[in-house]
């Protein structure tokens, strides 16, 4: 136990709060490439939303009130889950001026799990509002 | 002797290609084949930037008219984004410095992070680059004008051009105008070789008005 102890404690004064800094960083580079799918996806349901003639003339089985409230509510998602990674950039600090190499390591470990968390919400979104808009041929 | 003249005739046909000055290619060039009174008629258009009406750092409008008698490079990005955006900005400086007070020559940074990357955001993150007056515009506009101008229009380059799947709007991707609005170039902006690559290409570029 004591060793284990020991071998963890070692591990962590070993470890660089740079790597796990890059791993952030790596994350959030993979994410942000749903980002430009997130606004894609607004921008497309937007134009649906302008045009619910357009649309029911194409699907005449579309109930154009029914798909209006459809769309509205997709889009107020997406909107939210495009600012959370916005939100996330603009208060995230690289630089570490001040905090030890531990206190470091725990703030990027930090970051790496709210990232985790934008990226869940980004696929769920994706992947509701890409089904909503196939439907249209979107 | 047939050989012999082959070979003279390839000597001479190199030498007269080294005379010809280089040029640039065109990213979105697109040559259509139609039947005209029996004949194939062969039209070659070429996909334009369109016109736009943006603010920059110092709130003043900016059209596509601020870029009248310059090349540029254009890109997209964040101010408060960590990773690709600071590598690239810190390569473009090195474009910025090279083509300082060149009237031939502009940088459009577009935002795309509207909300947040006001003008006067702008106009600090250019100081602290130590960008001055305005050949470097950091351009911000809605959300939907910006996406429309990177999708629709500079980085549909980058996608022909480098054969890889989305996400080109945070690729750190630069994209080279020339004077009438025509993309000439896309380069990973995050690439020191690809940066020099642009600056060379610049100057062939700006070489091939000189030679008109």
């Amino acid at each position: 136990m004591a060793v284990a102890g020991m071998s963890c404690t070692q591990q962590s004064k070993q470890q660089d709060y740079k790597a796990v800094r890059d791993e952030v960083m790596k994350f959030h580079d993979v994410v942000m490439a749903d980002h430009g799918v997130i606004v894609s996806n607004q921008m497309k349901l937007d134009t649906l939303l302008k045009d619910l003639s357009g649309l029911k003339a194409k699907f005449p089985q579309a109930d154009t009130v029914k798909e209006k409230a459809a769309i509205t509510a997709l889009i107020a998602d997406l909107t939210k889950a495009e600012a959370l990674m916005n939100d996330w950039m603009h208060q995230f600090e690289p630089d570490v001026t001040g905090k030890s190499n531990e206190a470091a390591i725990q703030y990027f470990q930090d970051e790496k799990l709210k990232i985790a968390a934008v990226d869940s919400v980004y696929k769920k979104e994706i992947k509701l509002s890409g089904a909503y808009l196939s439907q249209f041929k979107k | 002797m047939q050989r012999f003249l082959c070979f003279a005739c390839l000597v001479l046909f190199l030498a007269g290609c080294s005379n010809v000055p280089k040029k640039l290619p065109f990213l979105q060039m697109e040559v259509t084949e139609r039947v005209l009174d029996g004949h194939k008629v062969m039209d070659t258009a070429f996909r334009t930037i369109p016109a736009f009406k943006l603010l920059n750092q110092d709130s003043m409008v900016v059209t596509e008219k601020d870029f009248e008698g310059t090349i540029y490079v254009a890109d997209f990005f964040f101010t408060s984004c960590p990773t690709i955006c600071p590598v690239m900005h810190r390569n473009l400086l090195k474009v910025y410095n090279k083509y300082k007070g060149n009237s031939e020559v502009k940088l459009a940074s577009h935002t795309i992070d509207v909300k947040y990357d006001t003008p006067s955001r702008m106009k600090a993150y250019a100081e602290k680059l130590g960008v001055k007056g305005t050949q470097w515009e950091y351009l911000w506009g809605t959300r939907d004008e910006i996406y429309a101008l990177a999708e629709r229009n500079y980085l549909v380059a980058a996608q022909e051009d480098k054969q890889a799947p989305g996400g080109f709007l945070h690729q750190g991707y630069l994209v080279l105008i020339d004077k009438d609005k025509r993309i000439r170039g896309a380069y990973d902006g995050t690439q020191d070789k690809e940066v020099e690559q642009l600056m060379k290409d610049m100057d062939v570029l700006l070489n091939e008005y000189k030679t008109q």
